[in-house]
């Protein structure tokens, strides 16, 4: 067990961190309206910055990278309600400020663009987005050499589907998530997390409050997929989706219990920990028995800014 | 003769098990004092707690290992990230901040955590806050440092699962021997790594080893066979757990004693030699306490001690060997003998009596006298097989093992749990604690059993499966190490092509023998799909820097022929601006043949054309041109340069009085013309001759050009007039 930290040298609050798919380079985006790539130095084994630009307008609230067969991209999303495309320079010197080249900017959203997402790059050069405006919109690099142009294929209201009110939407506003199915045996799928409705493809009930994060985890050759969300309302849940013919059986296997406002939720490469970022500052990580319906997720460990922090929490 | 002798403080010479084993060289050991990780094997517990309260083991075949989550302190564990800032309690629900997560992509233990603004500062007031704009990596794994012992027993492994299909597999007896064999072969890689370990790695070591080494002894060379193994388990005792060296303070008492026959300590030693089968030097310690008798005043009482001392080292060393065949008759009389002797021991020094009883005692198999003189519940159960029940098979230890835990109790650490269970034949459980102490042990330990038809006893066969990607996952991001990984897989026939699916494309390649292990890897397994995904990305890295030879190489491997259709465009373009090959050693450097893809194949034929017109092959230059219009391959705003290209050639034919294009060439450039002046190019076909205007009669002195094709339309019509009279 180990903990290695770096110093950002952001000049205001980070939002997002993204890995490459390689996790030999790192992404962050921060308030202070700059976009910094970092590269795990093999000889030194720290993490170097490569390039650091001022990418937005506003707070940067996301960040994406595109896989390597795209070459080295990434997406970024901000409060400016703009996506911004980036592409690495290689003739570009290091932390030149221009190694990564603006090559497009996505400004069909009418609120602040709060989650961005590239599809598996089995289904193209395709990025998904979710703004203020409770609008998916769904891009596509139809030319993947080709980055100055993106074609807006899909525009899906996530709000005008189910039981939508005023209330709903004034206190989703800011709580909008996407996260893609990455399973590569089926169509394409994305969960959609915003306030009390989760939408699009994927309905999942039984959140009493805001969520604030929804993740898909890896398939890993199980026969079922499974979806986690962040609420508001203190709670981690873990539903499982079972295909069948009529569409996706649904069901709640795990619902843990945070005992704050959670914030995030990831799951590992293979599907088998799920973190959850609460209010209390604390990072939860949940191991997945063999047997998850019947046991479920066990606590394997809380991650403590703190100092000096001793966990009372009850799992 | 010396007490100490080294035989003492050395580890007994090794006694060669059922089957004669590979040379393993125990003695690398010497010196080791305390084999187990814990102190336990050495601790008597005063509080009888009665372990068969919680054995329920003999309830009939119930939880499986993977479902097994034994009560062991510490899963849970803290991290501290350990800012250089310190926060108040409830700084975290009242500010902007938390701490986020991010997993690694690829390592499925490792992570990192940042503080996070959970909304953007342009929507919150502005605040005090405290800034902290670390990231931190975390990892739950180890480093792996043990590079060797997992390469050289990834080579037993593949062996193993080799043996299966031979010959000497099908025959009971010799399957035996080959698992013996392969069990042996990973007892020696286990020793040999140890002696190139640290001492905080040398206790996970040697508990695997305890643990491989016993159950080999009780699963896989079926002793009962040969009635040794309580022969087997005392010297797996006394190699695993050896008797410790004396301390310097038993040591003094001992140098300072008058007497030794009277000194605890030697007594003590003595007993525990006898528990511990170590006859030999049971035997040197008793002689040690021999004396010569010199004087007629101490003659009889030091005779009758010195021929009590014999007459014990003589019992000893009568004791029936068990594998002899006359063993029950030998063994009643020789017990008889022991009894005889008890009974006969009448001295005045009561303690010296009640010594050399105690010692019969052991034995004759005495279990009052056996545990008394033990000191953990292993050295108890090991010495009441040996002593008691010499000739029990594996499946009569359960029922020894209830006295033993009246007596003793057992610490909760995994290692002792693992070993309780295989006394308990419950090797289903026993392997469920295995994984607490090495994903390595778990994993191979459970292939082997499943090899000697325990899968039963153990669960599904899944279970294996899922025991090997786990220790194998960790191995497939080691720089050196990740090719072994995914031959682990590979031996995963449920979930292993899934896992080599999903980790194959994460494996980062620097240069082309890596790209090429990695393509082995996907071709081996079908992977098809990653295959060319891997091929695109090599593709795309080449493309980065420019490198369009190579990077043409990778997409037409990878089919990509968008991507290439993209590039040669690309060239097409360079020269409708500046009227310059630009693609001349790239399009030289791949190699071309007709079944390349259609756009490579139409940019070498186009280079060709360059070339033929150069070296002023025009016959042949005038074929390749009409070629290239007539496939139609380059976008149709190109036929239009192809068409430019026909003039001058049109031109020198009706000059030099040359038919370089028949009539049929001719109507198709007419038909060409109309397809080109189509309005729905009509954008990109004038925005390509105003780029090509710039070079083409003002830079390079050729004829003028424009967006209605005049030039060649013009040259077209004095051409079929010059075909006509060429006809008449």
């Amino acid at each position: 067990m180990s903990v290695q930290p770096f110093d950002s040298l952001h000049d205001d609050l980070i939002h997002d961190v993204a890995y490459d798919f390689y996790g030999k380079r790192l992404v962050t985006c921060s308030s202070d309206q700059k976009l910094k790539v970092w590269e795990m130095s093999p000889d030194t084994n720290n993490w170097e910055q490569i390039d650091s630009w001022k990418a937005h307008e506003c707070s940067v609230l996301k960040v994406a990278w595109a896989h390597p067969e795209f070459g080295q991209v990434i997406a970024s999303c901000s409060f400016d309600r703009s996506i911004r495309i980036w592409e690495e320079q290689e003739h570009e010197p290091k932390n030149s400020g221009k190694r990564w080249f603006e090559k497009a900017r996505l400004v069909d959203s009418r609120g602040s663009v709060q989650d961005v997402e590239f599809a598996p790059n089995f289904w193209g050069l395709r990025l998904a987005s979710i703004a203020a405006d409770g609008v998916l919109r769904i891009y596509e690099a139809l030319e993947v050499s080709n980055l100055a142009h993106w074609t807006l294929m899909d525009e899906v209201n996530v709000h005008l589907s189910r039981n939508s009110n005023t209330t709903t939407l004034k206190e989703a506003e800011g709580s909008y998530c996407l996260s893609w199915c990455p399973s590569r045996y089926q169509s394409p799928m994305i969960v959609i997390g915003c306030g009390k409705e989760n939408n699009t493809k994927v309905i999942l009930d039984g959140h009493q409050d805001l969520i604030h994060d929804v993740a898909w985890a890896p398939n890993m050759g199980r026969s079922y997929h499974l979806i986690a969300t962040a609420s508001k309302d203190h709670r981690v849940r873990i539903y499982k989706l079972l295909d069948n013919k009529d569409g996706f059986a649904i069901e709640l296997i795990s619902e843990l219990n945070h005992n704050t406002e959670v914030w995030k939720v990831k799951w590992n490469v293979t599907g088998t920990i799920l973190s959850s970022a609460g209010d209390d500052g604390k990072v939860r990580l949940w191991k997945a028995s063999n047997k998850i319906e019947s046991e479920g997720f066990k606590c394997m460990g809380i991650v403590c800014n703190d100092r000096q922090s001793s966990d009372t929490m009850e799992i | 003769m010396s007490l100490f002798s080294e035989d003492d403080t050395k580890v007994m010479q090794f006694t060669p098990f059922t089957f004669e084993p590979p040379p393993i060289d125990y003695s690398q050991f010497e010196g080791v004092s305390s084999f187990p990780s814990s102190t336990q094997f050495y601790e008597e517990s005063a509080n009888a707690e009665t372990f068969l309260k919680e054995d329920v083991f003999d309830k009939g075949k119930g939880r499986q290992a993977e479902a097994y989550e034994p009560n062991i302190k510490a899963q849970k564990q803290i991290i501290y990230l350990n800012p250089p800032l310190v926060y108040d309690l409830d700084y975290w629900s009242n500010s902007n901040q938390s701490t986020g997560v991010k997993f690694h992509p690829t390592r499925s233990e490792d992570f990192t955590c940042y503080v996070f603004g959970k909304e953007p500062n342009e929507k919150v007031k502005k605040e005090d806050y405290t800034l902290d704009t670390r990231v931190y990596n975390c990892s739950l794994a180890n480093n792996i440092d043990s590079r060797r012992f997992y390469n050289e027993t990834f080579s037993i492994f593949r062996e193993a699962s080799r043996a299966t299909s031979s010959k000497e597999w099908r025959e009971k007896s010799s399957r035996v021997k080959l698992l013996c064999d392969i069990s042996w072969s990973y007892v020696n890689a286990i020793v040999k790594h140890i002696n190139s370990l640290q001492e905080r790695e040398l206790n996970t070591f040697r508990d695997m080893m305890s643990i491989w080494e016993l159950c080999r002894i009780m699963y896989f060379i079926k002793s009962e066979r040969y009635q040794r193994l309580s022969t087997d388990l005392v010297t797996w005792l006394n190699e695993c757990y050896p008797l410790g060296a004396l301390t310097e303070e038993e040591l003094n008492e001992l140098r300072e004693s008058p007497n030794l026959r009277n000194t605890v300590v030697f007594w003590s030693r003595l007993y525990k030699l006898i528990l511990r089968g170590l006859f030999p030097q049971a035997i040197n310690f008793l002689r040690s306490i021999l004396i010569p008798v010199e004087s007629d005043k101490f003659i009889n009482r030091e005779i009758v001690i010195n021929d009590i001392i014999q007459s014990v080292i003589k019992c000893i060393k009568a004791r029936p060997k068990i594998s002899s065949h006359d063993t029950d008759l030998a063994w009643r009389n020789w017990l008889s003998q022991c009894s005889q002797l008890q009974k006969s021991i009448i001295l005045e020094n009561k303690f010296l009596e009640e010594s050399f009883v105690k010692i019969l005692k052991i034995l004759a198999g005495d279990p009052d006298a056996i545990l008394s003189k033990s000191s953990s519940w292993l050295e108890g159960l090991i010495a009441l097989i040996y002593h008691k029940y010499p000739r029990c098979a594996s499946s009569d230890i359960k029922a020894i093992l209830g006295p033993i835990f009246v007596r003793f109790s057992v610490y909760p650490d995994a290692t002792s749990q693992v070993l309780k269970r295989i006394f308990y034949q419950r090797i289903d459980d026993a392997l469920g604690y295995c994984k607490y102490i090495d994903p390595w042990l778990l994993s191979h330990l459970m292939d082997l059993l499943y090899k000697v038809d325990l899968d039963e006893k153990i669960g599904e066969k899944s279970f294996r499966e899922r025991c090997l990607i786990n220790f194998a996952e960790p191995l497939l991001t080691h720089s050196t190490l990740w090719q072994i990984g995914f031959k682990y897989l590979e031996h995963c026939e449920i979930y292993g092509k899934v896992y080599i699916e999903e980790f194959i494309g994460k494996i980062p390649f620097d240069n082309e023998r890596k790209f090429e292990k990695i393509l082995k890897i996907c071709e081996d397994n079908g992977l098809i799909f990653d295959e060319k995904c891997i091929t695109t990305t090599m593709g795309t890295k080449y493309m980065q820097i420019k490198r369009y030879g190579s990077t043409m190489i990778y997409y037409m491997r990878a089919g990509k022929d968008e991507n290439l259709k993209t590039i040669c465009n690309m060239f097409l373009t360079q020269y409708v601006e500046t009227g310059k090959i630009t693609f001349e050693e790239v399009i030289d450097s791949i190699p071309v043949d007709k079944d390349s893809n259609e756009s490579v194949n139409f940019l070498s034929r186009y280079r060709l054309y360059h070339s033929l017109i150069q070296d002023e092959f025009f016959h042949q230059a005038a074929q390749v041109l009409v070629e290239c219009l007539r496939s139609e391959i380059s976008p149709k705003e190109f036929w239009g340069v192809l068409l430019f290209h026909t003039v001058p050639l049109m031109k020198l034919g009706r000059r030099k009085d040359i038919k370089l294009f028949e009539k049929i060439h001719i109507d198709e450039f007419e038909h060409y013309c109309t397809q080109v002046l189509d309005r729905k190019i009509e954008d990109s076909w004038i925005k390509l001759v105003q780029r090509m205007k710039r070079w083409h009669y003002k830079e390079c002195g050729y004829f003028n050009i424009s967006e209605d094709l005049k030039p060649v339309k013009i040259e077209i019509e004095r051409y079929k007039k010059f075909l006509s009279k060429l006809k008449r």
